[in-house]
């Protein structure tokens, strides 16, 4: 009887422990307000300015980042090379040709979302070889590619837990992106019906909120990746869409169908051609439309030079679903060289 | 840009997109002195409304709208573009019809794109917002 007692006392006690110990490393998902991604956004744009100046001796790059933090250049070396404390990482923004007006690196295309103890996010970066303020010197895109990067809150303000830089490269096996993101959703935190019809529209008095803004932007800012990084055969490309959208040009309709377009096109796990730029909203009557540049890099590979593909721009209606904000039309139109106006 | 369009022009003016960011706001500070005296913070709306009134100085350069109203018209009154990289010392362009003009020429239409912004930090001034 007595052993029968201790035996379930201690069961209880392994279950007990058991369960605590399964808990205790998740720390909880906070949910994000319009300023923190406001404020996660700024410190990704700093990056470029800190890195490129060089300033205060490094110091301004380092302080971009957390106590422990990593900064992980995956393209360094054979297996990638990882920087982590104060001075390292201040050593990193001090080589290379740093001055007070260099400009090279460009980021674009933020993806930012809340994750347990912060956010995570990710970005395209192109690296320009610009000349000195265009005298005659050749400037190129240099190379590029992605960063994967964890945030967390200080008491200074965001800052990176870790950053990884991935060069692109195409045709690789595809494969799932390290961090794994949810299809954009609304900043509310209230977890709407449980089966939304992705049909209705969320009438709009013709004003935007700083939440529709963002989220607005959100969406554009994971377009590239799912067509470039195309993870699931389309699927999270054509999410990105109301089920009655169209894409033009080719005319594209409805989710399955641009799905199947999106897996025509070139992906690969790491590759990042879709650069975006110049993202201008503004609310209409019964949701928003905005509009954007795009220029399709093609990144050289293993030290070959890159090239523009091809540049224009893309104009979007988007509607504002239950499942969020969605492209409802999206068009693409080259850029073509005007006439000079007098 | 089409494939015939040179990338050296293309980043070339990225840098001047880049010089346009930190002039453009600052012209802000007279305009909002009247309006908001003492502004110390930015609410998120107002910073998402500097970042549109920059990447929308973009849009209207290219195009030439409005005669290069549109461009003009993103600036106060009295707003200036300083073209550093102009001369031997620089240039400043003030006045709405000077502005208008700056963004007649060159190539300019609707389909036409160039100038792209990146990389935009706002911060707080005592009477405005900077950069």
């Amino acid at each position: 009887m007595r052993i029968a007692i201790a035996i379930a006392a201690l069961s209880v006690l392994v279950v007990g422990f058991s369960g605590t110990s399964a808990q205790q490393p998740t720390s909880p998902t906070p949910v994000l307000t319009a300023l923190d991604y406001l404020e996660i956004e700024q410190l990704v744009y700093r990056y470029g300015y800190a890195l490129d100046t060089g300033a205060d001796n490094g110091s301004g790059y380092a302080d971009l980042y957390a106590d422990d933090a990593t900064f992980t250049g995956t393209n360094q070396g054979p297996s990638g090379r990882t920087y982590q404390g104060r001075e390292r990482l201040a050593a990193l923004a001090r080589g290379g040709k740093r001055g007070p007006n260099f400009m090279s690196h460009w980021v674009t295309n933020v993806v930012i979302e809340p994750a347990p103890g912060g956010a995570i996010g990710k970005t395209y970066v192109g690296i320009f070889d610009i000349g000195n303020g265009g005298n005659g010197a050749k400037s190129r895109v240099d190379h590029g590619g992605l960063y994967n990067d964890v945030y967390v809150k200080t008491p200074q303000g965001w800052r990176f837990k870790s950053r990884s830089f991935f060069e692109s490269t195409s045709g690789a096996p595809v494969q799932p992106p390290p961090a794994m993101m949810a299809p954009p959703r609304a900043l509310s935190a209230s977890p709407g019906p449980q089966s939304p019809n992705p049909e209705s529209r969320i009438p709009n008095p013709g004003r935007l909120t700083a939440e529709d803004y963002i989220e607005i932007q959100q969406l554009v800012a994971r377009y590239p990746y799912a067509l470039d990084q195309n993870p699931d055969e389309g699927l999270s490309y054509a999410n990105l869409f109301t089920p009655d959208a169209v894409f033009r040009q080719p005319r594209t309709e409805g989710r399955q169908n641009l799905a199947t377009m999106a897996s025509r096109a070139p992906h690969g796990a790491k590759y990042t051609r879709h650069f975006l730029a110049n993202h201008v909203i503004e609310a209409t009557t019964d949701g928003a439309v905005g509009k954007q540049y795009l220029v399709a890099v093609d990144i050289g590979e293993s030290g070959q030079p890159s090239s523009i593909f091809l540049g224009g721009h893309y104009e979007d209606v988007y509607a504002k679903t239950p499942e969020g904000w969605r492209f409802n039309t999206r068009t693409f139109i080259a850029s073509a060289t005007g006439t000079e106006a007098k | 840009m089409t494939s015939g369009r040179p990338l050296t022009t293309v980043l070339g003016i990225a840098i001047l997109a880049m010089l346009a960011l930190t002039v453009l706001p600052a012209q802000q500070r007279e305009a909002t002195t009247a309006s908001r005296p003492s502004a110390t913070s930015l609410t998120s709306l107002d910073s998402l409304e500097i970042q549109q009134l920059v990447r929308k100085s973009a849009w209207a350069l290219d195009s030439g709208d409005n005669y290069g109203y549109a461009y003009a018209d993103l600036f106060t009154p009295d707003g200036a573009f300083v073209g550093t990289n102009q001369g031997t010392e620089g240039r400043t362009i003030q006045g709405r019809d000077q502005l208008a003009t700056l963004a007649r020429g060159g190539t300019r239409g609707h389909t036409v794109q160039s100038h792209l912004t990146m990389n935009h930090i706002v911060k707080a001034s005592g009477d405005g917002a900077i950069m």
